[in-house]
């Protein structure tokens, strides 16, 4: 099984763990139409290293941002999706 | 404030009588029991006043802050960090602090919610204690990767639980959803009996 190695918890089994979605900038709330359709239906699908958020439902419950490799599932990069100093 | 029953009190292996075949004749390796009245309170603390509220949690219940995913205290009144910013405080009524005083304490810091009535608890313990809930859980459960004084959430098959070690018999605590107790008990009794399993709920 694929693990994560959650920055609060340790390494964990994938099954711990929901797919969110692809890391993109969530748009504006008067964006256009045309805006959330590219965010909320199109995908790139890239072959290679994938930017996504995760949620570790079974454990911590905090969204992550896994940078994981789509052909190898090799993870790049893990860290907290939060940035709680940022909005304080 | 209402009276707390056992989760599996309309279960049949709650009487005795009805688990003869459960055979102790042999060595008992696990030993099952429920605490049927367990306080249980959730503490989520705001991302940007996470560190103030551990250090009025701390000061609010005169126990050390734990690190993440483990527990500080006793069986009678502990606080376990299982995530950044969220504490779970559980022991016995009257050891753990009403929700309402807590709540008043951390006002504009932490949000608080009384589990007590949400969740049920089970203690899994003896020579044989990790291999039983190795049957329903990923995680590592022997001694240096989930030593005593480890607390967690992680998975009980399919369904989320609470999970800590408290001392090296071992003994382990699972804190699960309460509709799901008979489930849990069930699947903790066929795990544990091949191992000898002497159940004292």
């Amino acid at each position: 099984m694929q693990q994560f190695n959650c920055p609060f918890c340790g390494t964990r089994d994938q099954s711990e763990f929901t797919y969110g979605r692809e890391v993109a900038p969530v748009p504006a709330l008067d964006a256009s139409p045309a805006d959330w359709q590219r965010f909320v239906y199109e995908r790139d699908n890239p072959c290679g290293a994938h930017a996504e958020w995760w949620h570790h439902n079974h454990g911590c419950r905090q969204w992550l941002e896994i940078v994981r490799d789509t052909l190898t599932h090799e993870v790049l990069e893990i860290k907290a999706a939060r940035r709680s100093k940022e909005r304080a | 404030m209402l009276e707390r029953r056992s989760a599996l009190a309309a279960h049949p292996l709650v009487n005795p009588a009805n688990r003869a075949d459960l055979s102790t004749a042999g060595t008992v390796r696990v030993t099952l029991s429920e605490r049927p009245t367990l306080s249980i309170l959730q503490v989520s603390a705001f991302a940007q006043t996470a560190d103030a509220a551990g250090i009025y949690l701390a000061g609010a219940l005169e126990l050390e802050l734990p690190a993440a995913n483990r527990f500080s205290g006793d069986l009678r009144k502990s606080v376990r960090a299982i995530g950044p910013g969220i504490w779970q405080i559980v022991g016995d009524d009257g050891a753990v602090p009403e929700a309402a005083a807590i709540r008043a304490t951390l006002a504009g810091v932490a949000t608080v919610v009384d589990l007590s009535h949400a969740r049920a608890a089970f203690q899994v313990s003896g020579a044989a204690a990790a291999r039983t809930l190795a049957k329903h859980c990923g995680l590592d459960l022997y001694t240096p990767k989930f030593p005593t004084g480890s607390a967690t959430n992680t998975r009980f098959g399919h369904i989320g639980m609470t999970l800590a070690r408290i001392d090296d018999a071992p003994t382990f605590e699972l804190l699960v959803f309460r509709g799901y107790a008979e489930f849990v008990f069930e699947s903790l009794v066929e795990a544990a009996e091949e191992f000898g399993l002497l159940i004292l709920t």
